[in-house]
């Protein structure tokens, strides 16, 4: 065990202990995909109160002033268990980073404590209609008046804005004017704000975490711009290195994976060698996450390998769901209610979007490729 | 045009027309007994089924085209069920075929609810995991006799002689629990001399659901294809991009190579129906382009692709059920393994150029 586990192995089992005693006052149910689909206001607050969120913002902010390395120990730790986490994941793991990054002393001040103690959640608005993987081509257009900025346009596949307090927009303030990543700004647009309408999307897992917000002539203070105006491409890909290479990106059927080794079935031969075979790739996926944190700790280039490890952590995501199908031979009832089963159905329904949000894997691949000088 | 292609285009242009109100009907009920009466009126459920049993006659091919339409518009019907599985089930073996949809209980859970009554036997308990029990107007069971090999059992059940659970599959059709009255269901010997036994229906059921998947493969394609033209990203369509392109090449090539075994497989099967491995081939294939063409597709069409509001899901979802019902690419893959390893010398290229193997393992 090297010295840097150790240094976490108190703060490990703490976190275990909490999840032992959640699920036996039945907190919640183990669950594929929990980072997106486990929305739990409680579960967020209760995490927030323990300080398991904000942990490595300075205590000034409300945060932790923690490691790197204990938040990635606490989050793998819920990612694990299939705990319900989404509510808090965007404002945790990229809003409030940025908001030290690039943020106002005011903004710091006003957003970063309620975030840390899981009261204030934020959604990402940067997808549009005509604007996936081409995302600077957003057509969102905010215009400047007396007190700020007035806002229009529409943003789809926002990850729980029906549930969340502020929409983290990303908008035209300005012309293209040749380079088509100048001009942009991130926003912060109140979700309760006169203008702003959130209608609920439902997808093939049958609930509807998604949503598509219209943002109609919303007035947003200047205050609420984060970074300077026009420089907002900066601060949506300095998210993504966080956004890439964090455990979210091959935990998300690890409950079920979990629940597939834990021996209620004999396995056969050739199931072993499946289940071999990927937890190898796994662990060696688990070490080269924990790099990329390094390096983000120390401020070092990372989009190459944070790519890379979205690229392999979602595909293994996707063959952990053939591995248990083939080692677990459907049995005669289809709405049996097992764990196994549940846990294999939710992961087949979800998986569709593992090598979608984010960024793509082929535009994922093509970034590899160029930040490797190809 | 022929024949089947005049069939294929008039069953189609049938099920597109009415496919928002069967879906409508689907979402309330579990399927739509509206798009049932109107392919009943038309003469299209017992395809195959000869007039002698009370269907319209019609061959194997005729059938496997209504029901690859059905797979390609994702008709919330139990066609393969009454007409496939039930209607041939009873017309071999010389019983009539009653009126309205039909099902079979899944021979596994069959066998499963089977109790010694006297010197026969009899149903008891609860059958899990039965197709449109919930719209059936007769349920078949079929289950080998114990220590009789060669004998096989059957009852017909009425369905109002007993509770439904509904339950579903992830693409939400109906696959129910039916809980037997307490005083079981009385088995019956079929007459012998004939193929339809409880391996004979399960290989069947692999054909249904292998012709479904093959004409909801086959829309997957068309759909994808045509996104891929008409959806634009950095001021092109999506499918300028090699990535994209490459991806729905493979997709293109997993569905032709699923479409061509089952083309086989129901040619073969309509001449011999004792042909068992080209039917596990199309089985395998067909999981096999099932497991590309769900995450082509949902690849392809991005994030719009993942929502109910676009079709797409109906067929990935019916994709992810269907390649698992009546067994999956891995088990007919270990069944067929151990058959052409059995089969001795020459026996693997004999299947291939459509000799029988020589020995047929178990
Ligand atoms: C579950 C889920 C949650 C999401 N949550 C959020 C959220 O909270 N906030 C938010 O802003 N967005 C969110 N998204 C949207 C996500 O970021 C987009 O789906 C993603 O960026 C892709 O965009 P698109 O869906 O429009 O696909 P498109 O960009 O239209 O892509 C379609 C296909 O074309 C390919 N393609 C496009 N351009 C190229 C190219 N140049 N080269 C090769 N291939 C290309 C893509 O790889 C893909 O296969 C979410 C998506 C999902 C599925």
């Amino acid at each position: 065990m090297t010295t840097v586990e150790t240094t976490v192995a108190d703060l490990r089992t703490e976190v275990r202990r909490f999840l032992a005693d959640e699920l036996a006052a039945g907190s919640f149910r183990p669950s594929c995909d929990s980072w997106i689909q486990g929305h739990s206001a409680e579960f967020s607050r209760k995490l927030g109160d323990r300080g398991w969120l904000g942990m490595t913002w300075p205590q000034r902010y409300g945060g932790g002033g923690r490691s790197a390395r204990e938040r990635f120990t606490v989050i793998e730790e819920l990612l694990a268990a299939g705990a319900p986490v989404a509510a808090h994941w965007i404002a945790d793991r990229q809003t409030g980073p940025l908001l030290l990054r690039v943020g106002t002393e005011q903004q710091k001040q006003a957003f970063l404590p309620a975030m840390a103690r899981g009261r204030l959640f934020i959604a990402a608005g940067m997808s549009e209609p005509d604007s996936g993987s081409d995302l600077a081509s957003v057509r969102t257009r905010a215009v400047p008046t007396a007190t700020g900025w007035r806002v229009n346009g529409r943003k789809v596949w926002t990850s729980h804005a029906h549930r969340s307090h502020y929409l983290l927009a990303l908008v035209r303030t300005a012309a293209p004017d040749g380079d088509r990543h100048a001009g942009l700004s991130q926003m912060l647009i109140k979700l309760d704000a006169p203008g702003v309408h959130v209608r609920p999307i439902e997808v093939m897992t049958g609930e509807a975490h998604f949503t598509e917000v219209i943002l109609d002539d919303v007035d947003v203070p200047q205050g609420m711009v984060v970074g300077a105006v026009g420089d907002g491409w900066r601060g949506v890909m300095s998210e993504l290195a966080h956004e890439r290479s964090g455990p979210e990106r091959y935990l998300s059927t690890f409950p079920l994976f979990a629940e597939l080794v834990a021996g209620r079935t004999a396995h056969g031969e050739a199931a072993l060698a499946d289940i071999g075979s990927a937890t190898a790739r796994l662990w060696a996926l688990r070490a080269l996450s924990v790099q990329v944190q390094d390096l983000i700790e120390r401020r070092s280039p990372t989009d190459t390998a944070a790519a890379l490890v979205k690229d392999l952590g979602t595909r293994l995501e996707g063959e952990i769901i053939d591995i248990t199908r083939r080692a677990c031979r459907p049995g005669p009832d289809p709405s049996d209610s097992g764990p196994l089963r549940t846990l294999l159905s939710e992961a087949q329904l979800a998986a569709p979007s593992f090598t979608l949000r984010g960024g793509t894997n082929e535009i994922l691949r093509g970034l590899v490729a160029r930040g490797l000088g190809a | 045009m022929d024949d089947r292609e005049m069939l294929r285009s008039t069953v189609s242009a049938m099920l597109a027309e009415r496919a928002g109100s069967a879906r409508d009907e689907a979402a309330r009920q579990g399927w739509s007994a509206g798009l049932w009466q109107l392919l009943e009126e038309s003469g299209l459920t017992l395809v195959s089924v000869p007039e002698s049993a009370g269907g319209p006659g019609g061959g194997l091919r005729d059938l496997a085209t209504v029901v690859q339409a059905c797979g390609y518009h994702a008709a919330p019907v139990p066609l393969v069920e009454t007409a496939l599985l039930a209607g041939w089930v009873l017309a071999s073996a010389g019983l009539a075929v009653p009126p309205g949809p039909l099902t079979v209980v899944p021979p596994a859970a069959a066998s499963g609810a089977l109790v010694p009554d006297g010197p026969g036997h009899r149903l008891a308990g609860r059958l899990c995991g039965v197709p449109w029990a919930r719209a059936a107007r007769r349920i078949l069971v079929l289950a080998a006799a114990p220590g009789q090999p060669g004998r096989t059992l059957h009852a017909v059940i009425d369905p109002r002689d007993c509770t439904i659970e509904t339950g579903t599959n992830l693409a939400g059709e109906p696959r129910d629990t039916l809980v037997l009255a307490p005083s079981g269901v009385d088995c019956r010997p079929l007459p012998a001399g004939h193929a339809a036994d409880p391996s004979h229906l399960r290989l069947r059921g692999a054909l249904g659901r292998t012709l479904l998947m093959v004409g909801s493969l086959r829309r997957v394609l068309d759909l994808t294809v045509r996104y891929a033209g008409e959806r634009e990203q950095f001021g092109r369509p999506i499918g300028r991009f090699q990535a994209v392109q490459q991806q729905i090449a493979g997709l293109a090539g997993a569905v032709e190579q699923a479409q061509a075994i089952t083309d086989l497989a129901v040619e073969t099967l309509e001449h011999d129906e004792h042909a068992v491995e080209v039917v596990m081939a199309a089985k395998i294939c067909a999981g096999h382009a099932a497991s590309v063409a769900i995450a082509v597709g949902h690849q392809v069409h991005g994030a719009i692709g993942f929502t109910t509001e676009h079709e797409l899901h109906l067929h990935t979802c019916r994709l992810m059920s269907w390649r698992d019902e009546y067994g999956s690419e891995s088990e007919w893959s270990g069944e067929l393994g151990a058959r052409v390893t059995g089969a001795g010398p020459g026996g693997l290229w004999g299947l291939l150029t459509g000799r029988a193997p020589a020995v047929a393992a178990r």
